[in-house]
């Protein structure tokens, strides 16, 4: 009876929102686009994967983003033999057994070395600094911005990626409220994922999708692929022996975060098995296509900034390591044209050294930097569509100026 | 007479020395040669060597160019500092067996490529730069 309860339960999680769908021919397309263009909601309504799965319980019960996750408790015999054979580590265990409220007779220790583990790591997650999130009303009027490039759909039976057309006009896929919703959740859920003790700054992803690609994950092209636009070199370098990164993988495939939960089968999966670009589908489906693409793009910010950006500074200008803001734009700028190596030389060009205050490198880099200023047209585009108004040339949006703050994003984001 | 000489060559020293800073082209040039030189040489020992000369030559170079400009390069210098660190990789490079060559050429293009199209080349710099590993890696 339970089972015949439990199954009805998981077919109407998966069956709702189809029968929604189906029900209502009135499709609001949040982006513009034409209601007809639905092969893309249609993919998602099929999509199974763990993102997805983690959608739908999200929605019914809204857990907190930044969760950990703790085992189930033991179900192991009483097993005093071992106390005796463990000597100095059965009375050591003993002692530990008070602050992990368990007897120590009732665990085998196995058990207790995983419990010990997974209290530090909880502990640890408890002090984690969260980060902010991204409002859902930012990413859905960045939708409205065109991304331009090919679009592709992948259903879940399909052995290939199918060209839809180009991300604006006529052919753009419509994303509804369900859709936006969706990469809401999985953008929060990714940053949660990745953030460390030093917590990703929510307002440079944002401004880094939005100037990528307005946050829509089904586009590719030979500038990259996806949401976060990766590319071969950036894949490799977090998933293959030859690059720095594969400390981020294996990073998520460890991790005790709720969040994380969605990613993991993906990170254990490309560590055995690097992943490759040319296979759309893997990078822009809307479950596991979404998934990766978000960890590698998300994950390869963290890489750039802390094992590039951050010692490159720390050479030169100690002093500037902890300010935020230097360290968000230089990274930022690493991902334009001008690349890891014009982040160096603007450092040398300019003599940053021990002497020279935050406020004149944040200058330099936002008269230097060509990625930077396109950044930040986007946001303000962004911010214009938010309130409404049109941009263009002689548009409302080219007389109306929006407050440094506003620039920076602190408006699209909130505290967890 | 001749302390007229000593004051003019004071003077003018500096002025002389500036005029001969290495521009980007001039290390290309270099970089080719050296190569060049080294295409009989077995030990890897003594290519690394030539690389650190390169390297050596071009750090000096970058001073002569602070010295020359004290609050912000010129686009002289913007074209050397890129060539520098287009190579940096290769200068940092721990070592040359087969993984650490394979993670060196990877680290040269990741950095080359970075923000560009799938399809777009590699810049001539970073071409040359491969070249050198290529040199020490067979």
């Amino acid at each position: 009876m339970l089972i015949f309860a439990n199954l009805l339960f998981i077919t109407s999680m998966f069956v709702g929102p189809n029968i929604a769908l189906a029900e209502s021919d009135e499709l609001l397309c949040v982006n513009g686009a034409s209601p007809l263009n639905r092969d893309l909601i249609e993919s998602f309504n099929e999509n199974r994967d763990p993102l997805k799965v983690a959608f739908l319980e999200y929605q019914k019960t809204t857990y907190p983003y930044s969760q950990a996750i703790l085992p189930p408790p033991s179900n192991c015999e009483p097993n005093a033999v071992f106390k005796k054979q463990l000597g100095f580590f059965g009375e050591l265990a003993d002692k530990f057994s008070g602050i992990f409220d368990t007897k120590f007779d009732q665990v085998n220790p196995q058990d207790l070395a995983l419990k010990a583990r997974l209290e530090i790591e909880k502990a640890k997650e408890l002090n984690r600094p969260k980060p902010f999130q991204i409002k859902k009303d930012c990413v859905k009027a960045s939708l409205q911005r065109k991304a331009g490039r090919e679009e592709y759909v992948c259903k879940p039976d399909a052995q290939r990626a199918l060209r839809v057309g180009i991300a604006a006009g006529k052919s753009a896929q419509c994303y509804n409220e369900e859709l936006v919703d969706y990469i809401h959740f999985a953008l929060n859920q990714a940053i949660d994922c990745l953030s460390q003790d030093n917590a990703i700054d929510s307002r440079n992803i944002l401004k880094k999708m939005n100037a990528e690609t307005g946050f829509n994950f089904s586009v590719c092209w030979r500038g990259g692929c996806g949401m976060s636009q990766i590319t071969s070199p950036a894949m490799k370098e977090l998933s293959t022996d030859i690059g720095n990164g594969k400390y981020i993988l294996e990073g998520v495939t460890k991790s005790i975060k709720k969040s994380c939960e969605p990613f993991k089968h993906i990170a254990e999966r490309d560590l055995a098995k690097p992943p490759k670009i040319y296979k759309t589908c893997d990078w822009v489906s809307p479950g596991d296509g979404l998934a990766r693409n978000l960890i590698y793009g998300i994950g390869y910010h963290v890489h750039m900034r802390d094992t590039q950006i951050t010692p490159a500074l720390n050479k030169l200008a100690p002093q500037m390591v902890q300010d935020k803001d230097v360290i968000n734009a230089l990274t930022s700028m690493s991902y334009g044209r001008e690349g890891i190596k014009g982040v160096k030389g603007l450092l040398r060009r300019n003599r940053i050294s021990k002497t020279t205050p935050p406020s004149k490198l944040r200058d330099i880099i936002e008269s230097d930097s060509r990625y930077l200023s396109e950044t930040q047209k986007k946001q303000k585009e962004l911010l214009c569509l938010q309130k409404g108004h049109s941009f263009g040339r002689n548009s409302q949006c080219s007389v109306t100026t929006f407050s440094d703050e506003e620039m920076a994003g602190n408006s699209c984001v909130s505290e967890p | 007479m001749r302390l007229r000489t000593v004051i003019l060559t004071i003077f003018l020293l500096p002025i002389v020395s500036w005029s001969q800073i290495k521009t980007a082209p001039e290390f290309f040039i270099i970089s080719k040669k050296m190569r060049e030189e080294l295409r009989t040489e077995k030990t890897k020992e003594k290519k690394i060597l030539k690389l650190k000369d390169l390297e050596k030559q071009l750090l000096a170079t970058q001073k002569q160019f602070e010295i020359k400009n004290p609050i912000k390069g010129d686009e002289i210098e913007k074209k050397v500092n890129f060539f520098y660190f287009t190579f940096e990789p290769l200068f940092e490079a721990k070592n040359f067996d087969s993984l650490g060559c394979k993670k060196t050429e990877h680290q040269l293009i990741l950095e080359d490529k970075m923000g560009k199209e799938e399809t777009e080349a590699l810049t001539p710099d970073a071409k040359e730069a491969i070249e050198w590993l290529h040199l020490i890696c067979k």
